[in-house]
């Protein structure tokens, strides 16, 4: 696993920006080559470390890819945290989920690219399911406090499922060549939701 | 993410039970299909998917290698079962609805129809949906299959909205009702007694009521 924010603290900073230096570099490697076509090896040595040391800090070539997922699932876990009880649950995980993906102009060429070979590369796909589920636990753990329930109860695991779905929807939007960014067809997915399934719900308690 | 029948395959024989025929070209080949699917599947689950050939499968069947590979392509594809049937007919089904009936009560019928199992077939669909979920590169596979199945339920919303189907709303929507069945398969491979229906049933009323409390409560502040 990459660093979490504890490790980050009792090391220093250097540590994490080497972490995030040493994706950058491997998912530059992954670009130019191939994901299948570049091997640990070749990030160590462009990196300059010894393969060891790489390992230390990403446990494999397909956590490269992913970068520093774990640190931003934690900055999603803080500012789901801070949410106001007052405000609909949805429209929290709604903006939690669009700041989630927020990246700065510079990074979206490559992030783009990390995306493009995330949903293509077939060696990546089981890894995946297991980011997406750590993920999806930072929803459904909100969820399940906002409704004082369990993270595996079937509701907070449906949202959390739901929100995913159309998180990848809005990916695929913006993969395929959108002109809107990541955040607002997010917020168009979870609109888009909302129309079609939470209408109907309001229909039929109209109609009951 | 998993694999699986988020609906009825014709890999299992009692698919004729809950589908017309009508989209079939001939009941003895589907038939084969479903067999050898069976056949297959047995032998995943006794020696594990990655330590069983096509070679294996074919003895087993009874017929050459050649002759499988007609049926399905890959090994990969004879655990899914003839899932192109499978989604033809779910393409016809969903066109049979009536276009008045709110879209979000068509898309959770046509999911939960095509869930419904006979009892005695639950222990086996369930032992498939192990292996679908959880072999690496029956997961790597399954991609191309999810991408399939939300091409059916895309075509049918962009239908109704006079959209393509690759457009925004279609390809959400679609999205939204994979992630909603994943749930409940997940929830269903997890717990022995769950009823995999009720749990569909649910994993949508969840969606409904979630997504639908904005509305509802910006109302009441309004």
């Amino acid at each position: 696993m990459s660093l979490s924010p504890a490790r980050q603290e009792s090391r220093g900073r250097s540590r994490a920006t080497t972490h995030g230096e040493l994706s950058l570099i491997a998912l530059d490697l992954f670009i130019k080559r191939g994901f299948d076509h570049t091997t640990v090896d070749d990030v160590a040595s462009a990196a300059g470390i010894g393969r060891r040391t790489l390992f230390r800090y990403f446990p494999s070539k397909n956590d490269l890819l992913w970068g520093e997922f774990d640190v931003q699932l934690e900055a999603m876990r803080s500012r789901l945290a801070q949410t106001s009880r007052d405000d609909p649950l949805i429209e929290n995980l709604r903006s939690a989920v669009a700041a989630f993906n927020r990246f700065p102009e510079g990074e979206l060429p490559r992030h783009r690219k990390r995306m493009q070979m995330l949903s293509r590369v077939p060696s990546l796909q089981a890894h995946s399911t297991l980011r997406y589920a750590d993920w999806r636990r930072v929803i459904a753990e909100h969820v399940a406090s906002r409704l004082a329930q369990d993270p595996d109860d079937l509701t907070p695991q449906t949202v959390a499922w739901a929100c995913l779905g159309l998180c990848l929807g809005a990916y695929d939007q913006w993969l395929a060549g959108s002109e809107l960014e990541l955040p607002d067809l997010i917020s168009a997915a979870f609109a888009t939701a909302e129309s079609v399934f939470g209408s109907f719900a309001e229909e039929r308690g109209g109609t009951a | 993410m998993g694999a699986h029948g988020i609906l009825r395959r014709e890999g299992y024989p009692t698919m004729t039970e809950l589908i017309t025929e009508q989209q079939r070209v001939g009941r003895a080949p589907a038939t084969t299909h479903g067999e050898l699917s069976h056949i297959a599947l047995a032998l995943f689950l006794e020696h594990g998917f990655e330590n069983t050939t096509v070679d294996d499968i074919a003895a087993a069947a009874g017929i050459s290698r050649r002759t499988l590979f007609r049926y399905f392509p890959s090994k990969n594809d004879l655990a899914w079962g003839d899932f192109d049937s499978l989604l033809k007919t779910m393409r016809a089904h969903l066109a049979d609805f009536d276009r008045e009936r709110p879209l979000a009560e068509v898309l959770r019928q046509t999911v939960i129809d095509f869930n419904r199992y006979p009892d005695h077939e639950m222990s086996f669909h369930r032992s498939r949906m192990e292996l679908l979920l959880n072999v690496p590169s029956l997961m790597a596979h399954s991609t191309l299959r999810y991408t399939a199945w939300r091409q059916v339920i895309a075509e049918y919303v962009g239908e109704r909205q006079g959209v393509s189907p690759d457009a925004f709303i279609p390809r959400t929507i679609a999205w939204a009702c994979l992630g909603m069945c994943l749930s409940a398969y997940e929830q269903w491979l997890n717990d022995e007694s769950a009823d995999l229906v009720a749990l569909l049933e649910s994993s949508f009323s969840t969606v409904e009521s979630v997504f639908g409390a904005v509305a509802g409560e910006a109302e009441r502040r309004g």
